[in-house]
């Protein structure tokens, strides 16, 4: 199956204190809600930044809608961001944020954002300001801006870290509504460390360590390429061998294994099944990372 | 950018109680008390002080407005950024307000004028009566943004207003002493005011505009 992209870089490369990201190969498939998952400081703000034009400094090619477009004011229009801090000033008031809104987009529509901001339950008066809001009616907030203009791909930094369970599920109802109303059009790429709660609405994962892409893949495929094993204590230490990350206690082992090496671990006494997309980026994350 | 947008894109920058104060409680309260404080007097005008309470005034009031822009690491501004109409809106912002700022002065000073002429008190030639109040008043209060929008405390706004208002009476009276004439001192100021105004655009946008890089 031909899978087109809506964003697609080749050789991004940004230095900054130290650090580096290098994606020599970026595509976020079109039609589909794409996970962007790593620890902190993987370089995940920083390219969601370089995508949505927040930084500008930075080497390579990003392309936007089947690789037609570069990163102009239609292109923009078209794209809908959230971000983690400084986003609003923080002395505006949602009604500010109503108009300001409406200054800066073409496709904002004011009703459909009051609609939003009603169903999403945000609790406060229109003339609170935004730093008295709590984290998560922040994000609501954000939400409300990016959802009522017409757009065709929604760029979201952490949105469900400061919500709430039950928001959480919303927000997973949230993007599917959206991808689902584009009819194909439509994409969203988000960054989170709520694997978990988000794996419902995940169809494709990048999983970054240290400014670098070192997975990705539809979840379904990741899912056939490693397997999850558990298995008792006296055999740990040979499928510690085998196995592509490992956890081990007084009582057995459990880990995350190649599909392409199971055949090794014939002869021990293993139980199998499917890993979650959790574990899968635990286990990806941990067999790259710096962290001891 | 429509007209309309740019003025609302400067608009969004103020809250409702921002304007309350500074379009209606400020220019009301300091004509009323000019003209109490005029008609209760014999002779003299009272322009000076009332130019430096609107320095002061207008440069504790931007720490509401554009407080701390061109503060060092100040980012506070991705939601813009995500916009082809974001510097635009911005920048629409800090011109309207120097006009809002010049017209608002203007206005409140020539109010003054007109009270103490038709108390029938003896107002010296127009040059001295309000070009040089409203220049001084617009020149040092621009002057004085631009130093305080480098920093988001309160405290810098006052201490800077309380600074550039001193500068204004001395400049009063050294006209009035005639050791500078206020032709002179007027040119000073018409100076000073069109720097200012280039300058606090030019500044707070390219601080902005640096948000835009790490490096």
């Amino acid at each position: 199956m031909e899978v087109k992209s809506v964003i697609q870089g080749d050789n991004i490369r940004k230095t900054f204190r130290g650090f580096e990201l290098s994606v020599p190969r970026l595509r976020i498939p079109k039609g589909y809600a794409t996970a962007l998952i790593g620890e902190n400081g993987a370089g995940k703000t920083t390219l969601l930044n370089l995508l949505t034009g927040i930084r500008l400094d930075f080497k390579g090619d990003i392309r936007y809608f089947d690789g037609e477009e570069k990163l102009n004011e239609a292109v923009k229009e078209r794209i809908g961001y959230t971000g983690p801090e400084n986003y609003f000033l923080p002395h505006w008031t949602i009604s500010q944020v109503e108009e300001i809104s409406d200054v800066l987009f073409q496709n904002f529509h004011k009703e459909r954002f009051r609609e939003i901001c009603e169903e999403l339950n945000i609790p406060v008066k229109w003339a609170d300001e935004v730093k008295k809001l709590s984290d998560g009616n922040k994000v609501k907030l954000m939400l409300a801006t990016v959802l009522a203009r017409d757009t065709n791909l929604l760029i979201l930094d952490e949105p469900a870290s400061p919500l709430d369970p039950l928001m959480r599920d919303r927000l997973c109802d949230i993007l599917r509504e959206y991808l689902e109303q584009g009819g194909g059009e439509n994409s969203v790429f988000f960054s989170t460390h709520n694997i978990s709660d988000m794996e419902n609405v995940t169809d494709y994962v990048i999983i970054m360590e240290h400014g670098r892409i070192v997975e990705e893949g539809f979840t379904e495929d990741l899912k056939e390429k490693y397997v999850s094993v558990k298995g008792e204590a006296g055999d740990a230490e040979a499928a510690e061998k085998i196995l592509y990350t490992m956890s081990k206690s007084a009582y057995g082992f459990e880990g995350i294994c190649l599909a392409e090496n199971m055949d090794r671990l014939a002869g021990l006494d293993i139980s199998v099944e499917m890993p979650t997309l959790s574990q899968i980026s635990v286990a990806v994350m941990k067999a790259n990372t710096k962290l001891r | 950018m429509s007209i309309g947008k740019r003025i609302k894109s400067y608009l969004v920058f103020t809250s409702l109680g921002y304007r309350l104060i500074l379009y209606l409680a400020v220019p009301l309260s300091i004509v009323g008390s000019y003209g109490w404080i005029v008609s209760r007097t014999t002779s003299g005008s009272y322009i000076a002080p009332m130019t430096a309470i609107l320095i002061i005034v207008e440069i504790t009031a931007d720490h509401w407005f554009l407080g701390g822009i061109q503060e060092k690491g100040a980012e506070k501004l991705d939601y813009l950024k995500t916009s082809s109409r974001g510097m635009e809106a911005m920048k629409s912002a800090l011109i309207l307000d120097l006009g809002r700022r010049f017209l608002e002065i203007l206005a409140i000073l020539g109010l003054c004028c007109l009270i103490t002429r038709l108390l029938g008190r003896d107002v010296p030639e127009p040059v001295t009566v309000l070009a040089l109040p409203v220049l001084e008043a617009y020149g040092l209060s621009v002057t004085g943004t631009i130093i305080t929008r480098f920093g988001s405390y309160l405290q810098i706004n006052l201490g800077v207003s309380y600074a550039a208002a001193t500068i204004g009476v001395i400049c009063f009276g050294l006209a009035a002493i005639n050791i500078l004439p206020a032709a002179l001192l007027c040119l000073i100021m018409g100076f000073l005011s069109a720097a200012s105004s280039v300058l606090a655009v030019k500044i707070a946008m390219t601080r902005v505009k640096e948000g835009y890089y790490d490096s």
